[in-house]
């Protein structure tokens, strides 16, 4: 099941590059969408969410959610600023892109998430994957 | 100083990701949909910070894709989010993350004719090859 979830976020997230990769072409201000997909996105997660009431947002969900907003918006900001500051978009986009580093290292230690060998090494070629793939783009 | 903001990109984006598993751990699972409700909230009035502080634009060709960006987002993490419930980050991140750049390579090759070059081809070979080991056995 959870192959089968990951194939669809990959899916998702494909169709969603690509689009970002069309409005780049077209000269589309990226600050704008990203405005407009994180209203989207609330509106949509709200609808699916229906109905909704207090319990359905306990305090530790709200801190954590929006802990996770935050992140994702300061990481935006940071990629931003880097960008505008003259910093390679390949260059930027590689180091955003292997951050899922941070939580594979997270899990396996808090949470003894680990890995056996086969798969470590699975996660070190999907690295080396992400940084060929990108230096390609540049 | 410009690779500081790398840094904190690379922080902030990973800290994102390690928080939707830190969420399952505490047992809030069960929240997922609510989750991305407070999610997208919060993250939607961070953009609009941004969109001042940048004086950013936002006429109806931005909301056009933006909608779609949106719509692919919300998706693409609901399945990410409820994949974390029962398999481990090890799998998903590389996948999630990964995967998505594995794809675009080559539907740009299939779709619009992008030529890829030798460290794309073995950048693709790569990422298959890590499919094959984080999903098999």
């Amino acid at each position: 099941m959870g192959i089968l979830l990951c194939s669809i976020a990959i899916a998702f997230f494909t169709a969603m590059y690509l689009l970002l990769g069309q409005s780049q072409k077209r000269g589309v201000e990226p600050i704008g969408i990203n405005l407009a997909a994180f209203i989207t996105g609330a509106a949509i997660s709200l609808l699916v969410a229906l109905p909704v009431s207090s319990a359905s947002f306990p305090l530790p969900l709200i801190l954590v959610g929006s802990l996770i907003g935050i992140t994702a918006g300061l990481g935006l900001l940071a990629t931003t600023i880097a960008v505008r500051g003259g910093v390679p978009v390949s260059i930027v986009n590689g180091a955003v892109s292997l951050c899922l580093i941070v939580p594979i290292l997270l899990s396996s230690v808090l949470y003894h998430e680990m890995p056996e060998p086969r798969k470590w090494v699975g996660v070190l070629l999907s690295g080396v994957a992400i940084v060929l793939i990108q230096k390609e783009q540049r | 100083m410009r690779m500081a903001w790398v840094a904190i990109a690379f922080l902030a984006n990973g800290s994102a990701q390690f928080l939707q598993k830190y969420l399952h751990a505490i047992g809030l699972g069960a929240y997922q949909k609510t989750a991305l409700v407070t999610l997208y909230v919060a993250g939607a009035l961070f953009a609009v910070l941004l969109l001042v502080w940048f004086r950013g634009r936002l006429s109806p060709r931005e909301a056009l894709f933006g909608m779609g960006v949106g719509l692919a987002s919300y998706a693409g993490n609901a399945a990410m989010l409820r994949a974390l419930g029962d398999t481990p980050a090890y799998i998903v991140f590389p996948m999630a993350v990964g995967g998505p750049i594995l794809a675009v390579a080559i539907v740009s090759r299939l779709l619009f004719g992008e030529r890829i070059g030798p460290y794309g081809k073995v950048g693709i070979l790569c990422g298959f090859i890590a499919v094959i080991l984080l999903t098999v056995g």
